[in-house]
Order: C-alpha cells, then sequence, then structure tokens
C-alpha cells in the first residue's frame, strides 16, 4: 500500500521509516556508488531530510519499505537548484514544479524485475494522483541515466533537459508533465497485480484518519 | 491562464494596503464562490521575524474571539500548515480532542464554512504564512471546486505573500534571481511574437516544458502571466530585443 508521510512523522512509523533509510543506503550508496552520507546504523540521510518533505511510500505487507520517493516544492530548497543548477545555467522556481528526489525502490525485494516494476508504478502513479490533487503542473528531478528505462516502463517518462557525462552514470534532469492523460497513461501500462486502492491524502501527524463529520471547520 | 486568475493576479499586483488587500480576498472569494478567505503571515522572516500581518473575509468578532482565546495553540490547520509543505484539505485533518472540537463548533457559529483549504508558504529565514479558503457546503460540491480551483489558489497564495513582504517591507527589493539561458531565450523568442509552438519548436523542448519554463521566469520577475514576464525581462534588460 501507498502511504503518504510527512517528515516529522516519520517516527510514528518506525519499522517502515527505518527500512527506508537503510534500503536508500543499498540503492545510493552500494549499487549507484554515489557520495552519500550513511549513519552508523546503516541510514543514509542528506539535509533535504526535513520535517516538511514528504514521502511518497510502497509499504509492503510486512511493514517495511518497498520503495519511495520525497517530494518538496522548488520554492524552496531543492537539489535541482542547490546542486544541478549548472545542468540548466540557471534554476527552476516555482509554485506549480516540485522536485522529486531519492526515487528508489528496495533492493531487498524479491520477485525480481516484475516485483520492482510494480512498486515502481504504484509510487509514480500515487506522485501523479497526488500532484494532481494540489494542482501542480510539474515534478523536476535529476537521475542517473538507467533510471530512464525504469520511469518509461511505467507509462510516464519525463522529458530530458540536460544531460551530463557518459555511460550509466550519465545524470539527466528530467520534468514530468502532470496531467489526467499522464495519469491515464501510468494505469494503461500497470501490471497485473498492482493495489491501486485511492491514494491517501497526506496525514499530518500520521494519526489514522477520523470518519468527518459534516461540521469540520476551522480558522 | 484563465481571465478570471488573471483579474485576480492583477488586483494582487496593485495592491498596496492592508485594506486593499481584504477587498482583493473579498473578491477571489466571488471569483471562487467560497464563502472566506484569508492570508496570514505569522512570520514575516528576518528581521521582521516577530511580526504578523494579514487580511481576512471572516467576521472581525470571529477573529477576535480567535486570538482571544488563542485558538491558534490548538487549531489543526495552523499546526498541519507549519509541519508540512503540501497543500492542506481540512477533510483529512484530525478533530477530536475538546479544545479542538470547541473551535469547531465556535468556528460554525461564525459561519467560517464546513471544509476549507490551507496552501502553507515556507519563506527563507522562517517566514511562514498561511493562505485558506473555506464554504459551506457538501462534500461532492467541495471535492469539485477543489479539483477545479487548486491550481489557481496555489498561484494565487504566491502571489499574495510576495505582495504582502513588498507592502510591509518585510523584505528589501532584490535584483530578481538571475533568469537561466533557457528562460532568457523563451522569453526573448516571445518576445519577438513568436507562437508557444515556434517557440517550442526553436527551442527543441515541448509546450508542455516551455510553460515551465516561462513560469519559472515569471515567477522570478514577479510578473502576472507570461505576457507580463517577457515585458518585465525587457523592460530590465536580463533580455535584448
Amino acid at each position: 500500500m501507498i502511504r503518504f508521510v510527512y517528515g516529522k512523522d516519520l517516527a510514528s512509523f518506525p519499522r517502515l521509516s527505518d527500512t527506508m533509510f537503510r534500503d536508500r543506503a543499498g540503492q545510493f550508496r552500494s549499487r549507484l556508488d554515489w557520495a552519500v552520507s550513511v549513519d552508523a546504523a546503516g541510514r543514509e540521510r542528506d539535509q533535504y531530510d526535513v520535517d516538511r518533505a514528504l514521502y511518497c511510500i510502497y509499504e509492503l505487507p510486512d511493514g517495511t519499505h518497498g520503495g519511495s520517493g520525497r517530494l518538496m516544492p522548488t520554492t524552496g530548497p531543492t537539489m535541482v537548484n542547490e546542486h544541478f543548477s549548472h545542468l540548466l545555467g540557471g534554476e527552476i522556481v516555482s509554485p506549480l514544479v516540485w522536485e522529486s528526489t531519492r526515487f528508489c525502490v528496495s533492493p531487498r525485494l524479491t520477485g525480481g524485475a516484475a516485483a520492482a516494476s510494480r512498486i515502481s508504478t504504484a509510487l509514480m502513479l500515487a506522485g501523479c494522483e497526488v500532484a494532481l490533487r494540489f494542482g501542480l503542473t510539474n515534478f523536476v528531478a535529476v537521475f542517473d541515466s538507467p533510471m530512464r528505462r525504469i520511469y518509461r516502463a511505467t507509462g510516464w517518462p519525463p522529458e530530458i533537459l540536460a544531460e551530463q557525462g557518459e555511460g550509466r552514470r550519465k545524470l539527466c534532469l528530467g520534468l514530468w508533465e502532470v496531467t489526467q492523460e499522464a495519469r491515464a497513461a501510468i494505469l494503461a501500462k500497470a501490471p497485473r497485480g498492482l493495489d491501486l486502492a485511492p491514494v491517501p491524502a497526506p496525514l499530518p501527524g500520521g494519526a489514522p484518519m477520523l470518519p468527518m463529520s459534516d461540521h469540520a471547520t476551522a480558522a | 491562464m484563465t481571465d478570471r486568475l488573471n483579474e485576480i493576479v492583477e488586483g494582487i499586483l496593485a495592491l498596496n494596503t492592508q485594506p486593499d488587500m481584504s477587498r482583493l480576498l473579498r473578491q477571489v472569494r466571488r471569483a471562487y464562490d467560497l464563502d472566506n478567505c484569508i492570508y496570514y503571515a505569522l512570520n514575516l522572516g528576518g528581521p521582521r521575524g516577530g511580526e504578523e500581518f494579514g487580511a481576512m473575509t471572516y467576521p472581525e468578532a470571529w477573529h477576535q474571539r480567535y486570538e482571544e482565546v488563542r485558538y491558534r495553540d490548538h487549531d489543526p490547520v495552523v499546526n498541519a500548515a507549519i509541519g508540512g509543505f503540501a497543500p492542506i484539505d481540512w477533510q483529512t485533518l484530525d478533530w477530536s480532542g475538546r479544545p479542538v472540537r470547541r473551535l469547531l463548533s465556535e468556528a460554525t457559529e461564525f459561519r467560517v464554512g464546513n471544509h476549507g483549504y490551507t496552501i502553507p508558504i515556507h519563506g527563507p529565514n522562517g517566514q511562514f504564512a498561511m493562505f485558506s479558503v473555506s464554504k459551506q457546503c457538501a462534500e461532492r460540491r467541495w471535492n469539485l471546486l477543489l479539483a477545479e480551483s487548486a491550481q489557481d489558489l496555489l498561484l494565487i497564495a504566491h502571489h499574495v505573500h510576495r505582495q504582502a513582504l513588498e507592502i510591509t517591507g518585510a523584505v528589501e527589493r532584490q535584483p530578481p534571481p538571475a533568469l537561466s539561458p533557457r528562460e532568457r531565450d523563451a522569453l526573448a523568442l516571445m518576445a519577438e511574437g513568436r507562437s508557444r509552438a515556434q517557440v517550442a519548436h526553436r527551442l527543441k523542448i515541448s509546450e508542455s516544458t516551455l510553460r515551465v519554463y516561462l513560469d519559472s521566469a515569471r515567477h522570478k520577475l514577479g510578473g502576472l502571466n507570461a505576457v507580463h514576464a517577457v515585458a518585465l525581462a525587457v523592460k530590465s534588460g536580463a533580455v535584448k530585443i
């Protein structure tokens, strides 16, 4: 199942978030050999793992992390603008564009490529749906070239705006257009067995959602 | 960009005072068929960090009551907005607990509306503001309204915030952040009167990507829309024609 969790609420999901940070170490340090920092317990974190970041997480039936991505607006500090602005020669700043970083499918998965593809598709679909809900027009992300194939397989390929380097380590800056058509394209390509339950709203506090009375209101 | 949004943003860029902003919020309320609309900066950021600034369409009595009882310490909307970047549909919040239920019942008396949506804005140096809208209606109607208006409201929220920083003098007028070469190219070609399709073709990008460049440039320059961004870029010399 998909969960949207704010950084400040990760502690309410200890098993899920602990395995997420470990899987990120597995993916970004061990597999991709990025210069990321991993703590003594084997968890990879960076300066963008802030309280306000919104994590889109695929939770496996055993409660551990199956895959995730981290979302935040480009009107605040982002990786694409603080570390990769040389790719475009400037920053992308718009309330309608959010950045996705640390897109990761668990290296612990059993079930091979099919299982990984189900999870990346579910994550892309959830990202698209939440962006449609917020009224965003685009996601932007920087990723290694081999990810292009994975994104394409989900039915929602990015447009590549800039590239740097060669081969497998080639860096790409990609832009996804958020539209109902994109959502339909992901659904059309979704593999069998994908859990297409409605994407939940991000829940501040991580508390279970209460049935709403028709009298809720606030200032 | 629709005429409706264009007109509102034009109004935002022209406002100079707090009463202007109240009028503008009433205009937003009318244009988007809402009951209430509020902009509130809890922290103007930097040296003005302790100061608040806002305007609203709520009855003044409700605002007074809210401040008097210090409801903001319990308001789940405020908590959620402080804690996250994402817009908040009030339906998804936890409204249990005694002070929160009291807040709810009093807000109902003051006709705040049973549904609401809040866009948090987090800026540098602790800057924090909220733009909220609310309405009394059935859930179905509310969901439709949000689906239709979420993007406009996001843009309006950021325009109002920028204008608030300007009219309060909280942020010194700074040169706009540098445009990227792609943004400059896009604006320059637009300035030559080319269509978006032609510009996208020339830059070998999709029209969707062109829209991102134009919107990013618009946001940096503080413009009303793409055409206005072109004009501002030419005026400032960032783009030569």
